[in-house]
């Protein structure tokens, strides 16, 4: 009896075992079942490849390139959204995160096709807020990763070495003056198509590579940052049908025609036979210039024609082509993000002068008064009285609206731009970082672009109302603004880094006690404020307008006075662009505690106003433009008078 | 009945046009506002979360103005008449106490039409200057007919019942009224500071006000009480 109940008893668990591990099987298989099903609803079948940076995923903090190649596996074609995010989280305060955009683009893919999407974006070392590459399908996430880079963080210079094998000048990592340089290296079909991709380079090489697949944005992109006042060593080392491609044709002003191995001083150089544009020959054997050096896009092209190839040589001759250590990089990028809320917040409405206003409105009154007096004498009905006030009454209004109502619409869609730029010594090139702030009447569209060739939109921060701004697009440089939904105004911050030109012309006369500093504004800007740092000194001119010379004296060596830096800068807030001496003290803090040793340094810092450079971001439509930007230019005085003096 | 009403009103309408008062009153009423609306403009600053002050200041200024006329001046017997409007017309005409009184509202329908339609460019100029929305003026317009025509009800019950107090009481209504308004912290829509939680109160009041002028008995007791016959 105690055996059947023990066997009972054992059946029964066993049995109850078994039901439960049914149970769990079927719930987990209708999981991962459902899970099945799920994703091929979604049909996400997408294979992603991120290359950021240059090679083995290493960059300078700043602007680096990025390619995203998405290739659809699937059998249905996947229509999208790609996006690049950086969150940015205030572990203060929890409400606190800050969402901004720096890439945004619909992307459709066909069914077993591949597709790469090239950008740059401003990389800094930040644990709080990190880019996420999303790939989103009817606003839900199918592809989330976080962009993380191998960075180098440094003042050293940056050499770019774009050839094939990604090795082979590692020796310019020590130079002759014992600073330390990095060096990077790219492959020619990983160039990318913006100029800014290179903005951290000090020198770019080309190397032994194929250059003869580059597509016109890839050339332009090195045209472009060339242009910017930098320069370029095309070695010796490549062959023929790379050297004679189009890249190589538009950047040296020699055609390469053959290339062969000579002995120089015992040891074997590779030599390439150039000729100039009057079909002469320039390079016929072994003799002196090695080297050419072309001004040429605004910047420096250098030809090596004659390259040893024993490495102690070479190294001896790459070295004499490395830069010499400028000063660059003033400012940090985005270090005016945390004024963003007080530049949007000072924008004021442009609103036409009240007395024209009231004018309109007597007119409206005048006639009025006039129906109502045709009444009084009995001259008109009272019913025809009342049809034409009315009729008059719309009329009016609806004329008014279209007219001067719609301009007063138009002039309150408001981009303000406080721009800091960046101009090096010797170039009328200048770089500008802009923080842009904009109003946008509810009952009008608005839309903003720059031109591809110059510049980048960066950052879209999402904040309030800016939530509710459905179109933009930053992959090709332009921003809509459409209608608002709830009929409010809409307000906005993003950045943009562009280049354009600035002819401020600057001399330098040397006297025994003291510097004469000679400005010519040619600038098209209004110089409100210049000044100079030198010596941990201030010294002030007065506005210099459009046209205008001024001279500034600077002493020497005695120091005459000391004064707070931020003397008369409360004369100048009241820009057109909202800048405040908060503002103004932050941007002399990054100027002035950037160390870098030179003998004698001088920085120009200039307040300007006007209707803003050039190449900087447009209107589509009609709009107002706010512009106000500190303008700085380093200057190496020692250089500046030798130059002078030639 | 509709040829007694269409007298009234056309008469009514006639003693307001053809007078110069009507007309001082009507250019007032545009020209305040547009005035306050106007001078205040360099004051407009930018709130990220608030539409410009011009929106506000238009919308309570056009609103008190023309519920200031409403109430004080339209139906005033110090300014219209020398006696009493509804017994002038009910000697005359010998007509029902709603006929009358009904061709008074309806009257009164038009001249704040009027009054509104000349406030049209001012509120398209706000409009333009981004103080409004034109789905929220078309709402305001709506409103503020409506609460116009109420208190023009109200008005004319108090300059028939009140022969010598109607003046202090059309002012203590006005008060509550503008306090109602101003310190309320409701909104009608973001740009427009009124609160609606009033509008049935203030409709229940001028319907018992026009039910009660509409009955007879009530002329009598009206009449008693004053000494009249």
């Amino acid at each position: 009896m105690k055996f059947k109940n023990l066997l009972k008893y054992i059946l029964w668990t066993k049995l109850i075992f078994l039901v439960i591990i049914a149970i769990i099987f079927v719930i987990l298989f209708f999981n991962i079942n459902s899970k099945a099903i799920d994703s091929e609803n979604k049909r996400d079948k997408l294979k992603v490849n991120v290359t950021a940076g240059f090679q083995g995923q290493q960059a300078p903090e700043g602007w680096v390139p990025l390619t995203i190649e998405i290739e659809n596996t699937g059998d249905s074609d996947f229509q999208g959204e790609l996006k690049i995010e950086i969150l940015k989280r205030d572990i203060l305060a929890a409400d606190n995160n800050i969402q901004t955009t720096s890439y945004k683009k619909i992307i459709n893919i066909e069914k077993k096709r591949k597709k790469n999407f090239q950008t740059v974006i401003l990389y800094e070392k930040d644990f709080f807020a990190i880019p996420h590459i999303k790939i989103l399908r009817n606003n839900k996430i199918i592809y989330d990763k976080v962009l993380e880079l191998d960075l180098k963080i440094d003042y050293s210079s940056n050499i770019l070495i774009i050839n094939q094998s990604g090795s082979g000048y590692d020796f310019l990592q020590k130079d002759k003056s014992g600073d330390s340089n990095r060096i990077y290296y790219l492959q020619p079909k990983h160039m990318s198509e913006d100029w800014l991709a290179y903005r951290e380079m000090d020198l770019i090489i080309l190397g032994r590579g194929d250059f003869s697949n580059l597509n016109r944005k890839q050339i332009d992109a090195i045209k472009y940052w060339v242009n910017q006042g930098n320069k370029i060593v095309i070695s010796a080392s490549g062959d023929f049908l790379s050297y004679n491609s189009q890249l190589i044709n538009e950047l040296s002003p020699y055609d390469y025609v053959k290339k062969e191995m000579i002995e120089v001083d015992n040891s074997l150089a590779e030599i390439w036979y150039l000729r100039d544009l009057k079909n002469n020959l320039l390079l016929k054997d072994g003799n002196l210039p090695q080297v050419i050096k072309v001004d040429k896009f605004g910047g420096k092209i250098i030809c090596v024609a004659l390259e040893p190839l024993v490495i102690s040589k070479k190294e001896e001759l790459y070295f004499n082509l490395l830069p010499e250590m400028e000063e660059k990089g003033y400012t940090d990028y985005a270090f005016l993000d945390k004024f963003f809320d007080e530049f949007a917040g000072n924008i004021e409405y442009q609103y036409p002068e009240s007395i024209y206003l009231l004018l309109i409105f007597l007119i409206f009154i005048i006639f009025v008064v006039y129906l109502y007096q045709k009444v009084i004498n009995g001259s008109s009905k009272i019913s025809v009285f009342l049809v034409i006030l009315i009729i008059f009454s719309l009329i009016f209004t609806s004329l008014f609206y279209i007219t001067i109502g719609r301009k007063i619409i138009n002039d309150n869609n408001i981009l303000s731009e406080i721009a800091i730029i960046e101009m090096r010594q010797g170039s009328k090139r200048v770089f500008v970082e802009s923080y842009f702030s904009f109003l946008s009447h509810f009952d009008s569209d608005t839309s903003y672009y720059i031109n591809r060739d110059y510049g980048f939109l960066d950052g879209i921060f999402k904040k309030a109302s800016l939530n509710k701004i459905k179109n933009f697009n930053l992959q090709n440089r332009k921003i809509n603004i459409r209608k608002s939904e709830d009929e409010k105004w809409q307000t906005g911050q993003f950045r943009a880094y562009y280049r354009s030109e600035l002819p401020l012309k600057y001399k330098l006369i040397d006297e025994e006690d003291k510097y004469i500093f000679v400005f010519e504004n040619k600038t098209g800007l209004d110089i409100k404020y210049l000044s100079i740092f030198y010596n941990n000194q201030w010294f002030y001119a007065n506005e210099i307008k459009i046209g205008e010379k001024e001279n500034i004296d600077i002493e020497k060596n005695e120091i005459s006075y000391r004064e707070n830096r931020s003397r008369g800068f409360k004369e100048t807030v009241n820009m057109d662009s909202y800048l405040s001496e908060r503002v103004l003290n932050e941007v002399i803090k990054e100027l002035t505690n950037y160390q870098v040793q030179l003998d004698e340094r001088i920085i120009i810092f200039a307040l300007v106003e006007g209707k803003g450079l050039e190449d900087s971001v447009k209107f589509e439509k009609e709009g107002k433009r706010l512009f106000s930007g500190v303008f700085y230019l380093p200057l190496d005085v020692k250089k500046l008078i030798a130059e002078e003096e030639k | 009945m509709l040829k007694n009403l269409l007298l009234i009103i056309i008469a009514d309408l006639n003693k307001h046009f053809k007078s110069r008062k009507f007309m001082i009153i009507n250019i007032l009423s545009a020209l305040i506002p547009a005035l306050i609306v106007i001078l205040s403009l360099s004051y407009n600053k930018f709130n990220i979360d608030q539409f410009p002050l011009n929106g506000q200041l238009y919308t309570l200024s056009v609103l008190l103005v023309l519920s200031f006329i409403n109430l004080k001046i339209l139906y005033s017997r110090f300014n219209f008449s020398n006696g009493k409007v509804a017994q002038e017309w009910k000697k005359r005409l010998n007509c029902k106490y709603f006929t009358l009184y009904f061709a008074l509202f309806l009257s009164l329908l038009i001249q704040n039409i009027i009054l509104v339609i000349s406030n049209l460019p001012l509120g398209f100029m706000v409009m333009a200057l981004g103080g409004l929305s034109f789905s929220s003026l078309k709402k305001y317009y709506l409103v503020c007919y409506f609460i116009i025509n109420l208190l023009g009800i109200i008005a004319i019950f108090l300059n028939e019942v009140f022969k010598n107090t109607g003046a202090m009481i059309t002012i203590y209504i006005y008060l509550i009224f503008v306090s109602l308004i101003i310190f309320s912290p409701n909104r009608m829509e973001s740009a427009i500071y009124i609160d609606l939680n009033f509008l049935p109160y203030l409709l229940i009041l001028a319907l018992i006000f026009f039910l009660l002028l509409i009955f007879p008995a009530f002329h009598k007791l009206i009449n008693k009480n004053n000494g009249e016959v």
